[in-house]
């Protein structure tokens, strides 16, 4: 028992790189009709529930595909550092320019998208980058159900990326993951993982000038672990 | 000296990083359930829908006070969502290095204060019915998880370090709204054996939340949990 535990690794150092699916989760950001209270006309003018289109997308984000590549550290036999990076397919952003707030107390004023994102094409269409990088301490442990089959889980730091025609952002949060490793021999293994890195959102009128998308992935990888065979 | 330099970090990574004896080794006469209470403090993050402030410049149609300050109307100008947790646990260690644990906590109780004096309309309009007049109110959380826990016992000592990952169910309630979600639970810590039949337990929590752009989005809002724990367990 003290002999397994307190081995250190033969391969300790591994490159690995994957793919699979990602998810550039937009939703706190996509405009909802609220379904609170009976939607209040205002004198048939427009719907009151129309003015979030106004900051908000109509749709934005889904699924694309992901790309990872890491290097990992295992320090211990049940401990690593790991730093992943993904990159994820771009995604599409859709405002609705036909949606408008008419101003109560000033009726004649009406304000769109434009208005508040000037840099909006006329379709109010674009396409949003994302990528993200991170730096995490994975724990795992034998399943014992399946020889050589280790679940893990990561936890750490994460910056994500976002790149397009309203914001060129990198945001600093929490990333973590749960997943299989499964070791093929000494020198390869591979991976069947999910990660998730937090976004972030902000309450002004122009949210979208903001916001940080949350990314999710499943994946999978094959590394490479380095050391005498 | 190369070679010297990578013995000796071996040597201590070997002696910090290895536990002689596993928790689960010390303690194997006793039941894998352990049964538990914990607090925290912790903040259920409303603040993340405050108004904030926007340094990019609208165009003159936008730029009137009544749109820049109209964000006011739907979301608070002030949140304290800082404070005490109390909760109890439930452990089952089926093997030396996993475990899975079910949770329980009251989480803190956040004071939310709209600005009344920006609903120049009917508050109604809004969807604010419910909102008293100095527009204050405190909203509750409760949490309930499972989690997978994968621990690793830590240099000479019985403490073992933790991460886990799980799922959990976040159930708001206030004057505004009841409500529910299913949410993901991340977190690491430490367990460390008190004497033969308690356990402490120090650990970080983050349970994801729900928001939704809607004009009245504080009748949505599901926090974004951050909490550090302690507890102490019994071994059944």
């Amino acid at each position: 028992m003290m002999g397994t535990l307190c081995a250190m690794p033969a391969h300790p150092f591994s490159i690995g790189i994957g793919g699979g699916i990602g998810w550039v989760n937009w939703n706190a950001l996509v405009a909802q009709y609220s379904d609170t209270d009976p939607i209040i006309s205002d004198e048939h003018l427009y719907n009151p529930d129309d003015g979030i289109y106004v900051g908000s997308p109509a749709k934005a984000g889904g699924n694309t595909y992901a790309l990872t590549a890491h290097v990992a550290w295992q320090f211990s036999q049940h401990m690593s550092l790991q730093s992943d990076y993904f990159y994820l397919g771009d995604t599409a952003v859709q405002f609705d320019m036909n949606k408008m707030v008419i101003h109560l107390p000033i009726p004649q004023t009406k304000i769109t998208a434009k208005n508040i994102y000037p840099e909006l094409p006329a379709d109010g269409r674009f396409t949003t980058h994302n990528d993200a990088m991170d730096l995490t301490l994975k724990f795992n442990a034998p399943t014992t159900l399946i020889k050589h089959l280790d679940v893990f889980t990561d936890l750490g730091l994460g910056v994500v990326h976002r790149h397009d025609i309203l914001a060129h952002i990198y945001r600093i949060g929490g990333t973590f993951g749960l997943g299989l490793n499964y070791r093929i021999n000494p020198h390869w293994s591979t991976d069947c993982a999910f990660m998730y890195f937090t976004g972030y959102d902000r309450s002004v009128p122009d949210p979208a000038h903001y916001f940080t998308p949350f990314l999710d992935s499943i994946y999978v990888n094959l590394n490479y672990h380095f050391g005498p065979a | 000296m190369m070679i010297g330099a990578r013995y000796f970090i071996r040597i201590v990574l070997t002696l910090s990083l290895c536990a002689p004896v596993s928790i689960y080794a010390a303690n194997k006469n006793n039941s894998p359930w352990h049964i538990g209470i914990l607090t925290g403090i912790g903040t259920t993050n409303w603040h993340g829908l405050v108004k904030s402030h926007s340094s990019y410049s609208f165009t003159p149609a936008s730029a009137d006070p009544h749109i820049r300050n109209g964000v006011l109307h739907s979301v608070p100008k002030s949140a304290d969502d800082t404070g005490v947790a109390v909760g109890a646990y439930l452990t089952w260690q089926p093997l030396p290095r996993i475990s899975f644990q079910a949770v329980y906590q009251h989480l803190p109780s956040a004071t939310i204060q709209m600005d009344m004096t920006k609903l120049n309309l009917p508050p109604s309009y809004y969807r604010h019915t419910r909102l008293p007049k100095d527009g204050r109110f405190v909203s509750q959380t409760e949490a309930f998880s499972l989690s997978l826990k994968i621990s690793q016992p830590i240099a000479h000592t019985s403490i073992s370090a933790f991460g886990q990952v799980g799922g959990a169910h976040l159930y708001r309630h206030d004057i505004m709204a009841k409500r529910g979600v299913l949410s993901a639970l991340f977190g690491v810590g430490f367990n460390m054996p008190l004497s033969s039949k308690l356990d402490g337990l120090v650990m970080f929590s983050y349970y994801t939340g729900d928001d939704r752009a809607t004009v009245d989005p504080v009748n949505y809002y599901i926090p974004y949990v951050y909490i550090v724990n302690v507890g102490v367990s019994y071994h059944l």
